[in-house]
């Protein structure tokens, strides 16, 4: 099967890189990426983004960033779009946050808001929410973003149901460094125009010319 | 009481990263759900942590849950009738 990487973004402390364009990079006092002025700076209107966490954020972001470039992934039907997600902390940073108000049973007051953070996955649904996306998706841990991974599981999913668009990528959030690199995969050209590979993959993720 | 309904706006809104709004925003007699703030089931349970953490008061009756979070001015009399 020819699948297409038809869309790309990355971003990090560093870079914000959308289809190959440079966004300016918000960054905090503390020297770090600034999620909620990239927020802003997007014009985005979703009061939720508020109460997500880090992770979250920084996948709603990015997820942003690829629909927003990439038009026609809104002309699919709701369970047509796939999402797989995939980090190194998992949810980690949220997972610490809530284990730190259980900690003194003098003092236990765990916050329902944090608890419902404490798995990678929600980053998924945080997105599909936002775009009523009802496709297959999934959330996988890896040491490292995993090219070869994609290369395999991705055509497996088209071949398989009813999938015919996919968002895919690492987002990876902890103690506030941020990377994340999301890329659409649909059957036909797009913004972009890559063969879906794991080589192609390899470079995108790498700032590598293409 | 309208300090206390002072200080609970402003604890909401940090408790519920409700960043878009500053405490005159709020109409302390405006519904908390649905329409008025728009909070959902997670705020709901927030609100109650806030109220034992913050002031010590404590929700055991979820039939009473309905009636206290109506909206800020009645979190506001819950909270100085059952404060000990």
């Amino acid at each position: 099967m020819n699948l297409t990487v038809t869309s790309y973004c990355q971003i990090n402390s560093e870079r914000i890189v959308v289809n190959g364009a440079e966004l300016p990079v918000p960054i905090s006092d503390g020297g770090k990426l600034d999620l909620k002025t990239l927020y802003k700076q997007l014009n985005i209107q979703y009061p939720k983004f508020y109460k997500m966490d880090a992770l979250c954020q920084l996948g709603f972001l990015a997820s942003e960033l690829i629909i927003k470039g990439n038009s026609q992934l809104k002309n699919y039907a709701d369970d047509e779009v796939a999402m797989i997600l995939t980090n190194k902390s998992s949810s980690l940073d949220s997972d610490l946050k809530h284990q730190k108000s259980i900690n003194d049973l003098d003092n236990f007051f765990p916050s329902p808001a944090v608890f419902v953070y404490t798995l990678p996955n929600i980053a998924l649904g945080e997105i599909a929410i936002r775009n009523s996306f009802k496709g297959e998706n999934s959330f996988f841990i890896f040491e490292s973003f995993n090219a070869d991974f994609f290369a395999t599981y991705v055509p497996e999913l088209f071949e398989s149901g009813d999938t015919k668009a996919l968002i895919g990528g690492w987002i990876e959030a902890f103690e506030n460094n941020f990377e994340a690199f999301l890329f659409s995969v649909e059957k036909q050209t797009g913004v972009i125009d890559m063969p879906f590979n794991a080589a192609q993959l390899k470079k995108l993720y790498n700032f590598e010319t293409v | 009481m309208n300090e206390l309904v002072e200080k609970l706006k402003s604890e909401i809104i940090e408790q519920l990263n409700l960043a878009d709004l500053t405490p005159a925003d709020i109409d302390a007699a405006a519904p908390l759900f649905g329409a008025g703030l728009g909070l959902d089931s997670i705020d709901a349970l927030e609100l109650i942590v806030l109220m034992e953490k913050n002031h010590g008061v404590k929700v055991t009756d979820p039939k009473e849950a309905k009636n206290i979070f109506t909206s800020i001015n009645s979190m506001a009399q819950y909270i100085t009738d059952n404060k000990k």
